[in-house]
């Protein structure tokens, strides 16, 4: 431990510290300008040099090592000449007029600070020998836009983009003088690959990188000095980044990341859906009132409908989905990116139709009445009760909210299982990670993750990722996933895709749909036949190998490699790298578990991580990605049909007595039954009369949506509660407006089982309620205690009832949250688990021998191609939130289908034209992507497109175990469509 | 082709001993010159052993900083636990230099031996030499040279390959190069880590100029002794240098000498002194990156390098630019800063910014729109351009302008005070 003083002060520094990391952790400021937290050191800025005793020159504090006894002093007379010298360099092209002002001027940035303390004037603009600088300047950009005069050259950007986000966009240009800094190689960002994710942004010391959408819509005042700035969850994705939303009139004026040192699961990252898409709670399509459906009216203390009876009960005046999906559309103007919207005059045409598609159109609204709180909360609690009382609970159900805090998930599952006595209540983790928990609950009775997501950069040697496009739909993970490549680690990536990843990966397992049994079933076959699996693991921590031993036999990799597609000896040598590790993590995502085999699919990857014993050591981890913000939360909490808080199943009566004594009622009204599950509800034989949902939309989400849009036409009473009249809530008898998730506290928790607290920004627009206080005054209607006031009050409950949580307070939260299982209150969280025994009855796991099956639909000579569905970058799920995003739904504004080159140029369709495709269960026009991320014979349909929605045309055959539908894999037919005469 | 000129009695040739033989570019007739003996040898030999006797010849960089290169060898790590690398410095672009380029055209199995017993003495698996890419005449000699020895097989398990720049004076620079080679942005890379600890893909590498190689196998030959005997004045400073002379002299050209000779001796009688009419009036004895001399000090300088530094100048790479009394050194001193400005990185803000800056003010003066501030502003920035960047290319611009102005000052006053015309149009 080196001692050494700066500017007089004796401090011992760590071995490797540079003197301004020591200076920094003694509180001692040095003025830095290319230094960034976790940038590579590059010590161009020389802002920072110090004198060091002994040392001929001054040092760049920034790059030099601490050595014992070494003396620095910070402020000397030739560190602050030099510091003057370069701040005036760097001002003489910076246009800086307003700094000339006798010390009146405020600093409106990071280096303009420095300007002021060391009281350096620049020279008027007018009498330079140097032009201001250029560089290139992203014009038309929707998100983020250059203002390169005040650009000062320190190429944080540059690195940020290179070595946090690992995409390489920005670079320095041109020598000398002349340099800049330039986007990609002709200033094109989409060519170069960018993705918005505004790291750039958020490193820039000058704001010469700036966020558009502020400074369209707020003053530079308003800015600068927010009223607030709050810690929130983004409410996107499972990573769950925390981000600050910075407040100006009551409205989210801009949202930044913490601090890039900050111990967040981000680590200070966002992507472009956190940092830019936060301005869908102030679309004009936002709810503000209570909707009650035309029809509905009190008559002698009671609500009756009066409207018109049998199967226009519940329509409108609109299209359906499916019928909007037959519809031709403009084909797909360019990428909003800049130079091209110059090039492009009609755009603006193009886009006005668009953003008229998108919105809530106004007809939608007529079959509603706006009405009073009071008038809908009754309503609901009347037509609840009444279907209770007339068919039994179970013959109601409720989607809760992958979107909505596990308070609200809680108070949700409470309600309904509580006042209405059924375990009717799912969310959309059944089109998520069911099969997942499904099969991990079968091996090691869990249903999280094992580990973190920083240990894949920290300890993971091999990285073997299935079925996840994570650059896309996780983007902050992928590109910790990069970053991990980058530093060596090995990628291995399972995709039928070539995503990103996959691009880079070093061996991509690209296989045929649906075949991955055979695949892993191959890869431990191999691994058995060269004696590399961890017979130690299996021996002490595992039961039931045998059979397992005995399924595989039949896969060797050639006869897989005829299933899958994927060479044997990709297969061998992918299966001698994921058993040799030391450390390898299993990732995977909605490409093994969208299946209707999902179960057996996760069931195959999991016996080979146990196999291998990669699971239980930091490094090993398996990491299921989870989708939503919350669905984790949501699942945690007991917003599934046969389990309560922390997975105590429904038919046990002790965990029944236990949670009706919580809640204060009586034991035998709650239901000891399983409940049915989201794909299981939306069916003929059901038997669900009365439905509440909050925060989904499933008519979109859910597979064969023709006959879901169908069955919610025949309930009796559909309450939704949501921000936007979405397409699920349009058929709904009482729509009851929900706040966003900037405007209330609660908990979220992430896929690596983080619970991180959201805390209010805003106040809600007009009278809309916070959805704990609809729920709270709901249950109350119904007959159920619920003395809650706020989020902490009901997580007081939910740790009574929940052991893993029990340590969890919303004050301890503060700050990176907490890792489950916390069980006691000074208990620091659990970065990995499983280090000794797994949570069965005998600490062990099991295998679960599986078989191989075709997928049930596979293509013939009349549906030729395999159509895959899943997610965009630029947006989210069914869209509700992220096409009322102006920044990313100006990047993705309409529907495609992804074709290989090959493909498209048999059909005779080029980008941008329509097609029609068909499946045996509908069809549906969209415009096409040329694109070979996709194979040949294989399509890629995004889900967030209502006018061309994917969902029409999946597969709702259902997974045995876990209720997944098959939305991966179905056989479609396309056609060119001609579009009518020009737009 | 030949050499340009008949060797000077007063020459000392050992590098220069077979320029202008077209023979000796052969491999055979290189090895009936009794080439690729040493290297054989060589190879035979403990890698200490030859690092001891480099560092007995007291052999020093001639790229310009005149470091030791024996010690420099012993800076790699002796047992060697990661691959190691070699670079041979050839991107020779120094205005006012043009002795590696010779080295190249006529001896390039003498660098190509040179570079292969260092390669061994660093145990280096893989060597590059890095040639400036303007060099095509002395890229298709080297290629044709490095097939006929690898096909001769003299290299045994040591790899070198050509790499050609692609024309930025800042890969000259040792760690720019590695960038470089590694198919980076030429870029300085701060210090530490020296490349003997993590140099070329972050192995040890040593970084050795082309003519400080070319004499390793002569040094080997002829013993550590005989080189340290080539010594005119300061100890310190053995062998022969090769000094390009250009510029105002009467035999401008390459000129082999022992180190301590008399720059007056070199320019009046090597060179044929100054054209008729004509007096010295200064002379950059280092390539363009080192102070100006005047008359009376170029005339008492012994070229070695504590001649040089006595005479607050440096002996660089031995680019020696002479201007006569016709000269207009403002003008002169202008055509340096443009040419930093043009090459600067642009990394470091003082030289990204102050070159163009000097220039820029530099230019103004010689159009006549100069004010007097305009030479304190000129120091001003030199001083802030002196010491405070990663390489030292900012260095190079500042001190021909400083030493300009401090022995040159009324040249300049005179474009400030209208006493001249104006040279270039504002």
């Amino acid at each position: 431990m080196p001692s050494l003083t700066i500017d007089g002060r004796a401090l011992t520094a760590g071995t490797d510290q540079t003197i301004l990391e020591a200076a920094r952790a003694a509180g001692l400021g040095i003025p830095t300008l290319c230094w960034y937290p976790k940038l590579p050191i590059v010590g161009n800025c020389r802002i920072c040099l110090v004198s060091v005793a002994g040392e001929p020159k001054l040092l760049p504090a920034c790059a030099t090592k601490v050595t014992d006894g070494m003396q620095v002093t910070t402020e000397s007379h030739a560190a602050v000449q030099n510091r003057r010298g370069v701040l005036s360099l760097l001002l003489e092209r910076y246009p800086a007029d307003h700094l000339r002002n006798g010390g009146r001027a405020e600093p409106r940035n990071e280096f303009e600070r420095y300007v002021m303390q060391y009281g350096v004037v620049p020279t008027p603009t007018w009498g330079r020998d140097l032009p201001l600088r250029t560089g290139d300047e992203r014009p038309g950009d929707p998100m983020i836009r250059h203002d390169m005069t005040t650009c000062i050259l320190c190429t944080r950007c540059v690195r940020a983009c290179e070595d946090i986000q690992v995409v390489g966009v920005l670079d320095v240009g041109f020598r000398g003088e002349h340099a800049e800094i330039v986007v990609g190689a002709d200033g094109d960002p989409e060519k170069a690959g960018c993705t918005w994710c505004g790291e750039c942004v958020r490193v820039c010391p000058t704001g010469a990188i700036f966020e558009v959408m502020p400074k369209e819509r707020f003053s530079p005042q308003q800015i600068r000095h927010p009223e607030r700035v709050v810690r929130s969850v983004c409410p996107y994705c499972g990573v769950g980044c925390q981000v600050d939303l910075h407040v100006a009139n009551n409205t989210v004026a801009r949202v930044t990341s913490p601090d890039i040192e900050a111990d967040t699961p981000n680590q200070g990252s966002t992507c472009v859906k956190g940092r830019f898409g936060y301005d869908f709670p102030q679309h004009r399509d936002r709810l503000t009132t209570p909707l009650i459906r035309r029809g509905w009216e009190k008559e002698g203390g009671c609500w009756a409908w009066k409207g018109r009876r049998g199967a226009e009960r519940r329509g409108g005046p609109w299209k359906s989905i499916e019928g909007e999906g037959q519809q031709t559309k403009p084909g797909t103007p360019p990428r909003v990116t800049g130079k091209k919207v110059r090039q492009l005059p009609l755009l603006e045409r193009i886009d006005m139709d668009i953003r008229d598609r998108v919105a809530t159109p106004s007809s939608w609204y007529e079959p509603f009445r706006e009405a009073t709180w009071d008038e809908a909360l009754e309503l609901v609690a009347q037509e609840l009760l009444r279907i209770k009382q007339q068919r039994g609970g179970d013959a109601l159900a409720c989607f809760s909210s992958a979107k909505c805090s596990n308070e609200e998930n809680y108070l949700m599952m409470r309600m309904f299982r509580g006042a209405l006595g059924t375990n009717n209540v799912d969310h959309c983790t059944r089109l998520c990670h069911s099969t997942s928990v499904a099969a991990m609950q079968r091996a090691i009775n869990t249903a999280a993750a094992s580990g973190s997501m920083r240990e894949i950069e920290e300890a993971c040697d091999v990285i073997f990722i299935a079925g996840a496009n994570t650059t896309e739909s996780h983007p902050v993970f992928g590109a910790l996933i990069k970053r991990a490549h980058e530093k060596g680690a090995t990628l291995i990536v399972a995709d039928p895709r070539r995503t990103e990843l996959a691009g880079r990966a070093d061996i991509h397992l690209q296989m045929q749909p649906g075949t991955d049994v055979a695949l892993y079933s191959a890869m431990l076959h191999h691994i058995l036949t060269q004696g590399l699996e961890n017979k130690e693991f299996i021996t002490t921590r595992t039961h039931g190998f045998e059979g397992v031993r005995e399924a595989v036999r039949a896969y060797d990799p050639d006869r897989a490699a005829k299933i899958t597609g994927v060479p044997a000896d990709t297969i061998r040598r992918a299966a001698e790298l994921y058993a040799t590790g030391p450390n390898t993590s299993t990732l995977w995502a909605m490409g093994l578990t969208q299946h209707a085999m999902g179960t057996d699919i996760v069931t195959s990857l999991l016996n080979l991580m146990f196999a291998c014993g990669m699971i239980g050591r930091w490094g090993a981890a398996m990491l299921p990605i989870r989708g939503q913000n919350n669905v984790q939360g949501a699942s945690d909490v007991g917003a599934i049909p046969f389990v309560y808080t922390d997975y105590q199943p429904v038919t046990d009566p002790e965990v029944r007595e236990r949670f009706a004594k919580t809640w204060g009622v009586s034991p035998e009204s709650l239901s000891l039954n399983k409940g049915l599950m989201v794909t299981e509800v939306v069916k003929p034989e059901s038997g669900i009369r009365g439905m509440y949902i909050m925060g989904e939309n499933p008519i979109i989400s859910d597979p064969d949506i023709a006959h879901a849009e169908h069955w919610f036409l025949q309930l009796e009473f559909l309450a939704v509660q949501d921000l936007f009249l979405t397409e699920t809530a349009r058929y709904a008898d009482v729509v009851l407006p929900g706040a966003s998730f900037a405007e209330k506290t609660g908990t979220f928790v992430n896929t690596e089982r983080r619970i991180q607290l959201a805390k209010k920004a805003v106040d809600s627009p007009g009278q809309v309620r916070g959805d704990l206080e609809i729920l709270i005054d709901l249950s109350n209607r119904l007959g159920l205690n619920a003395p809650f006031k706020t989020a902490d009050d009901v997580m007081r409950e939910i740790v009574r009832v929940t052991p893993s949580w029990a340590g969890v307070t919303h004050a301890r939260l503060e700050g990176a949250g907490l890792q489950y299982p916390v069980p006691t209150p000074d208990h620091p969280g659990t970065r990995f688990l499983f280090a000794d025994a797994f949570p069965t009855a005998d600490g062990k796991a099991t295998f679960v021998p599986v078989q191989y099956t075709d997928p049930v639909e596979l293509p013939d000579d009349a549906y030729p191609f395999v159509m895959n569905t899943g997610r965009q970058l630029y947006h989210w799920h069914t869209g509700t939130m992220t096409r009322r995003a102006t920044g990313l739904d100006a990047r993705e504004p309409t529907p495609i289908v992804e074709i290989h080159p090959a493909d498209a140029a048999r059909l005779g369709v080029a980008e941008g034209d329509l097609v029609r495709l068909t499946s045996r269960r509908n069809s549906m026009v969209t415009a096409v992507r040329v694109s070979d991320r996709v194979a040949r014979g294989q399509v890629f349909v995004p889900f967030h497109f209502r006018e061309a929605a994917a969902n029409l045309l999946t597969n709702p055959i259902l997974d045995p175990y876990a209720k997944m539908a098959e939305l991966k894999i179905c056989a479609v037919r396309i056609e060119p469509v001609r579009m009518p005469a020009a737009v | 082709m030949g050499f340009p000129h008949t060797p000077h009695p007063r020459e000392t040739l050992v590098l220069s001993k077979h320029f202008g033989d077209t023979d000796a570019r052969t491999y055979k007739g290189w090895v009936k010159r009794g080439g690729y003996e040493m290297l054989n040898q060589a190879l035979a030999m403990e890698p200490a052993a030859i690092i001891e006797e480099v560092k007995a010849s007291g052999l020093r960089g001639r790229g310009g900083a005149g470091f030791p290169t024996g010690l420099k060898w012993s800076f790699m790590p002796r047992e060697k636990k990661k691959p190691h690398y070699l670079c041979v410095n050839a991107d020779e672009s120094e205005p006012g230099t043009f002795k590696d380029r010779e080295i190249m055209r006529w001896t390039p199995h003498g660098l190509l031996e040179g570079t292969a017993i260092a390669a061994h003495a660093i145990q280096a698996d893989v060597t590059y030499i890095y040639i400036r890419g303007e060099f095509t005449e002395a890229w298709d000699i080297m290629e044709r040279a490095l097939a006929e020895a690898n096909a001769a097989g003299v290299f045994g398990k040591i790899k070198i390959y050509l790499h050609r720049g692609a024309g930025a004076y800042i890969c000259g620079e040792e760690t720019a190069m590695m960038n470089s080679i590694e198919g980076k942005r030429g870029n300085p890379r701060i210090k530490p880590p020296f490349p003997a600890a993590a140099g070329l893909f972050g192995m040890p590498t040593t970084i050795n100029n082309v003519e400080t190689l070319a004499a390793v196998p002569l040094i080997l030959e002829n013993g550590a002794a005989w080189y340290k005997g080539l010594c005119l004045s300061n100890p310190k400073s053995t062998g022969t240098k090769l000094l390009s002379v250009c510029g105002h002299v009467q035999k401008p050209g390459n000129y082999e000498v022992t180190m301590g000779f008399p720059l007056k001796d070199l320019l009046y009688d090597l060179c044929g002194g100054m054209r008729p009419g004509r007096t010295l009036k200064a002379v950059i004895p280092g390539g363009s990156s080192v102070p100006i001399l005047n008359r009376e000090e170029a005339e008492s300088t012994l070229l070695d390098y504590e001649g040089c530094v006595e005479k607050g100048t440096m002996l660089g790479s031995g680019g020696v630019i002479v201007f006569d009394d016709s000269a207009d050194l403002v003008y002169q001193i202008m055509r340096l800063a443009r040419f930093y400005a043009h090459e600067s990185c642009a990394q470091c803000t003082q030289c990204r910014e102050g070159t163009a800056w000097t220039t820029k003010i530099l230019e103004r003066i010689l159009a006549g729109q100069g004010k007097m501030a305009d030479l304190d502003l000129l120091l001003d920035l030199a001083d802030n351009m002196t010491g405070k960047t990663i390489c030292v290319l900012s260095d190079s611009c500042a001190a021909p302008v400083v030493s300009g102005i401090k022995k040159f000052r009324n040249e300049f006053e005179a474009y400030i005070t209208g006493n001249r015309k104006p040279v270039i149009a504002a």
